[in-house]
């Protein structure tokens, strides 16, 4: 049975329309939900929490339709993006709260306290109040109150979004080793695309208020089912070359490169349609069997472990990914080389071919 | 979209009782809560109105011998009215409240403007230079009228400093005690300018002028160009709430002048006063509230007028 | 375009000491980051090249020449505030003229330059429109614009990719490179991301706790950090760096970590321990992508064992989590071999690690 399961909802607002939704979380399962800022991913955790009701469709708990229970009375509990921490209380009165507020026993709140501090690291800063901690301590407080609740499943809304970019590495490690021991639900939320497929089991791309594609961070890594996708899932993100596909479907021309990449298509034939390639499937220098064509060096990032260089095709910037460190002057020419076995197609509308 | 809402959970029909569905709604409840305030607004606003109305078009006094009710007996299909238009103390008093309202207003919201552009910032002392700035506000009009009363004495101080005579009166002379007493206007409600106008310009995100700053604007540039224009709707609420109640000035004339001589310095409440104390026309004296009504709120509603279309 | 000089400058608020004795050299034109942790003091530091505050010690010199007697507004010192600070109330075109007017520039000139402005920026087609409608991404070149078109003499950017989403960061990262080689000024850039740090500066700055922790280029400050906290700071996925305390036994130099494992030293990283007779004990440093698994390569190269705890997916690549014992290495899982649950052999190359000194945090042996 489905911890949460989200069946043809719908939420519609003044500015645009949430849904159909159709997702399901299994019990045990880290499930990530990404998407750009403002697109309806925080309405479809409200949704299973309860503070919105769908003006179509059903969100079941449990295997029971999540209308007719109370928020309280759902076991799922959040962590706000802005935390939401009671100022009055300390750390410790944070974290019990939601004992208390179901009458659970000293000792059960006393054990349960030990065990969240423990695992997040806040014995030492229970005393304190939320203006006296860091945003870090901060953070892990409000994930130690969702917690202590031991509820069927925690949303989370962008938890470490404030956090300085180490401090989010870390986090993460720390909040999926939590989920796993402990095997609970996780929905996740977040707009930061590397951080959802780093953690998560599996992923929802949401993308103009729908659900674009469903799977795991290897699937729609590999394998994004439209332009859309695509264009959200990898930092840096996708290249993308606009063309025709030649009468017979086995080539595609393209507009800016100058040689036609050889391609198998037997769905579409003739037609607009683009290429995505992934910057660290374009390799520099020419490679046997794959079809290569000058690019002009526009900057180079040296990142350490790797290097991303900016160039320009036409009127065209694409990115590239090469592994270790590189060095190129730049303004000069370099040829480059795409990934046969990893070109990623799209027909007109932008779905996967 | 920023999703603002944070719930929009709907009463469900399984609550028994009137009162538990109110509970869970937030519009019947708002109901409930606002009722007693409502009731307490018609029997002290909108009743009183009704009854001015009524009176206005009547030749109704307390002398009359009948109960108010009764005034249509001595209806007058708003003779009144015409009886004002023609009437040249209503029109003087209007003059002179007009003069003063629209001298003692801008002089007040430049002095305060000035004040408050200078509290900005802290500098050594700002806290007790901000207690003493806003004590002439805490006065009791009435004393303020009576402090400016014996100042302004042909042998008070301010002749003796001037060097003038004690024969150089400053409340028998009509011009001059118009001066004094806007001059006890300014005096009394620079401070309520400065409070406001200075709660405005601290409203002005900081970093905004730090940014203007740094772009090589000057502190007066920086004012004109990004404090003065943020503040359009503070200034229009400053503007309207002392001009309504300049309007009514009435402590500082009465104390000072009684309105004299004869009914030289009479500002419109003033005169309003002692028709209704003095000669008793309490028909008349409704007719010419009335006017004045209509004409402040027509000047209220222009600036929440304006306000509003600020707010978008 | 100015050069500047930071000597020795501290800057106390109270008690606390913001920074410490802090001295950068910046050469006209250059793109400088300021990288550290929050609350380390990069801020305190920019606000003090910028004049928003005084140094309690030291001094900042431009091109030689202390600035500190002018008023903040004559300095011609560009900001672009985290968080922007447009002026809400005004439109774009106002935005971006308002450093122009304000220095009485005739009205076409400034038709003009604003319009030239807009046009690098890609904004052009919402110069009417009131500044408050723009998107995050738009305030942000808005932002840049409008303190650009004065020509400062130098560009300080607080944090200012920090609010976009991490697809427009990744092209806006490029765009002020871009940028700044064509306006040719000198640029410093505080940040705690080291990935932006390291793909748009010349030279960074690495700042802990208000001191300078180390200063070069990018792939010097990778290659060769000096100190522990730069390594581990700085690379992504961050450097593994374990701690523990060297034992000697029969001949075998080991670290023995506080988690409970050992590492069995050798090769030119038990060199790099060994070479000053004081150290006790230390951090051992390798980046997860020298890590290997499979056959070993190297004779020196140290053999361990470990369990397979988490597995992520980062970008095109999975990152392996192995526990020995209490302590975590992270390598990268390039063969797709490994599951989770896994207990797998793995190397660490002697010749790529790197060893810090305990007590110091600085870094033993050359580069």
């Amino acid at each position: 049975m489905d911890a949460i399961r989200i069946t043809d909802v719908v939420k519609r607002y003044p500015e645009f329309t949430l849904g159909p939704i159709n997702m399901s979380v299994g019990q045990g399962e880290f499930f990530g939900i990404f998407g750009p800022p403002s697109t309806g991913k925080t309405s479809v955790l409200k949704l299973i929490l309860g503070l919105l009701t769908p003006d179509e469709g059903q969100v079941e708990i449990a295997g029971r339709d999540a209308a007719e229970m109370e928020v309280s009375a759902r076991g799922i509990s959040m962590v706000f993006q802005n935390l939401a921490l009671f100022p009055h209380m300390t750390g410790r009165e944070n974290i019990i709260f939601p004992l208390k507020e179901r009458g659970a026993s000293e000792a059960e709140i006393a054990e349960r306290l030990d065990l969240v501090s423990e695992v997040l690291h806040v014995s030492h800063i229970l005393h304190k109040n939320p203006a006296q901690m860091s945003g870090g301590e901060r953070q892990r407080i409000a994930l130690g109150r969702a917690f202590a609740a031991q509820s069927r499943a925690m949303l989370l809304d962008e938890p470490i979004a404030a956090l300085d970019a180490r401090l989010r590495e870390e986090m993460r490690v720390e909040l999926k080793r939590l989920q796993r021991e402990n095997n609970q639900t996780f929905v996740y939320v977040s707009h930061d695309e590397e951080e959802v497929m780093a953690i998560s089991d599996r992923v929802a791309v949401i993308v103009g208020g729908r659900i674009a594609q469903i799977g795991t961070p290897e699937e729609v890594y590999n394998e994004p089912c439209s332009l859309a996708v695509a264009e959200v899932i990898g930092s840096p993100p996708m290249n993308f070359f606009e063309g025709r596909f030649s009468a017979e479907g086995l080539r595609f021309e393209s507009d800016v490169l100058e040689t036609d990449i050889q391609v198998v298509c037997t769905t579409q034939k003739g037609g607009a349609g683009t290429l995505g390639v992934r910057p660290e499937d374009i390799w520099l220098g020419e490679s046997e069997g794959n079809p290569s064509f000058k690019v002009r060096v526009s900057t180079v990032e040296p990142l350490g472990g790797y290097t991303i260089i900016n160039a320009r095709i036409g009127k065209q910037i694409i990115k590239i990914r090469a592994p270790g460190q590189v060095a190129l002057e730049e303004d000069a020419w370099q040829s480059v080389s795409l990934d046969a076995r990893r070109l990623h197609l799209f027909c007109a509308k932008g779905s996967r071919l | 979209m920023t999703d603002h809402t944070l719930t929009d959970r709907q009463p469900t029909d399984a609550s028994r009782g009137y009162w538990q569905r109110v509970a869970r709604d937030g519009d019947k409840m708002g109901f409930w809560f606002i009722l007693p305030t409502f009731l307490l607004l018609l029997f002290i606003v909108i009743f009183p109105l009704f009854m001015q109305l009524y009176l206005s078009v009547t030749w109704w006094t307390p002398l009359e011998g009948i109960p108010w009710y009764s005034a249509w007996e001595v209806f007058n299909w708003g003779e009144n009215y015409w009886f004002l238009a023609t009437d040249p103390r209503f029109w003087g008093a209007l003059w002179r409240t007009a003069l003063i309202m629209i001298v003692a207003v801008p002089a007040q919201f430049l002095l305060g403007m000035a004040l408050a552009y200078l509290f900005i910032d802290t500098f050594p002392g700002r806290k007790i230079f901000y207690s003493i700035l806003l004590t002439p506000m805490m006065i009791v009009p009435a004393v303020v009228g009576l402090m400016f009363f014996l100042l302004f004495q042909g042998t008070g101080p301010v002749n003796a400093h001037l060097g003038l005579p004690a024969e150089f009166s400053w409340l028998t002379d009509v011009n001059r005690a118009m001066i004094s007493v806007i001059i006890a206007d300014i005096w009394q409600w620079t401070p309520l300018m400065f409070l406001i106008l200075l709660a405005g310009m601290l409203g002005v995100p900081s970093d905004q002028l730090l940014a203007a700053r740094l772009l090589g604007g000057s502190n007066w540039q920086n004012f004109v160009k990004i404090i003065l224009p943020r503040m359009k709707t503070v200034i229009i609420i400053a503007l309207v709430l002392r001009a309504v109640e300049c309007f009514k000035i009435f402590d500082l004339v009465y104390i000072m002048t009684k309105g004299g001589p004869g009914v030289q310095t009479e500002t419109i409440s003033v005169f309003l006063y002692k028709q209704t104390f003095g000669e008793l026309e309490w028909s008349y004296v409704a007719a010419i509230g009335l006017t004045i009504l209509i004409v402040l709120s027509v000047i209220a509603a222009k600036g929440l007028a304006y306000m509003a279309r600020k707010q978008g | 375009m100015s050069s500047i000089q930071i000597n020795n400058v501290t800057k106390r608020f109270g008690d606390f000491t913001a920074v410490r004795d802090l001295s950068i050299d910046i050469e006209e034109g250059e793109f400088v980051a300021l990288l550290g942790p929050s609350g380390c003091g990069k801020t305190t530091t920019m606000n003090m090249i910028a004049g928003l505050e005084e140094p309690s010690e030291g001094e900042i010199l431009f091109d030689g020449k202390d600035l500190s007697s002018l008023r903040i507004q004559d300095r011609n010192i560009g900001f672009v505030f985290q968080n922007y600070a447009i002026f809400t109330h005004l439109s774009v075109f106002k935005n971006l003229s308002y450093g122009l007017e304000v220095k009485k520039v005739p009205k076409p000139e400034i038709e003009r330059r604003v319009q030239a402005m807009a046009d690098r920026m890609s904004i052009s087609h919402r110069l009417d429109q009131p500044a408050s409608s723009l998107s995050v991404n738009e305030m942000q070149k808005l932002a840049i614009g409008r303190s650009a078109i004065v020509e400062p003499r130098i560009f300080l950017l607080d944090e200012p990719l920090s609010n976009l989403d991490a697809g427009f960061r990744a092209y806006m990262r490029a765009e002020l490179k871009v940028l700044q080689h064509e306006f040719g000024q000198t640029m410093i850039y505080v940040t705690h991301d080291q990935i932006e740090a390291m793909s748009l500066a010349d030279k960074i700055a690495i700042i802990d706790q208000g001191k300078l922790m180390q200063y070069g280029a990018p792939l010097d400050i990778y290659n060769d950090p000096q100190n522990r906290f730069v390594a581990n700071f700085v690379g992504s996925p961050r450097m593994n760096l374990v701690d523990g305390e060297l034992r000697e036994e029969r001949g075998a130099l080991h670290l023995m970590l506080h988690g409970g494992a050992e590492i069995p030293l050798s090769g030119k990283v038990r060199a790099d321990f060994t070479r000053d007779g004081s150290v006790h004990g230390g951090s051992f440093g390798v980046r997860p992508q020298d890590i290997y698994f499979g056959d070993k390569r190297g004779s020196n190269d140290i053999a361990m064992h470990g369990k397979v705890e988490v597995l992520e997916r980062v970008g095109p690549k999975r990152l392996a989590y192995l526990q020995v014992q209490d302590t975590l290495f992270l390598a990268f899982d390039d063969l797709d071999r490994l599951r989770v649950g896994d207990e797998v052999p793995f190397y660490l190359p002697s010749d790529k690690s790197l060893a810090f000194d305990m007590k110091t945090g600085r870094r033993l042996g050359g580069a």
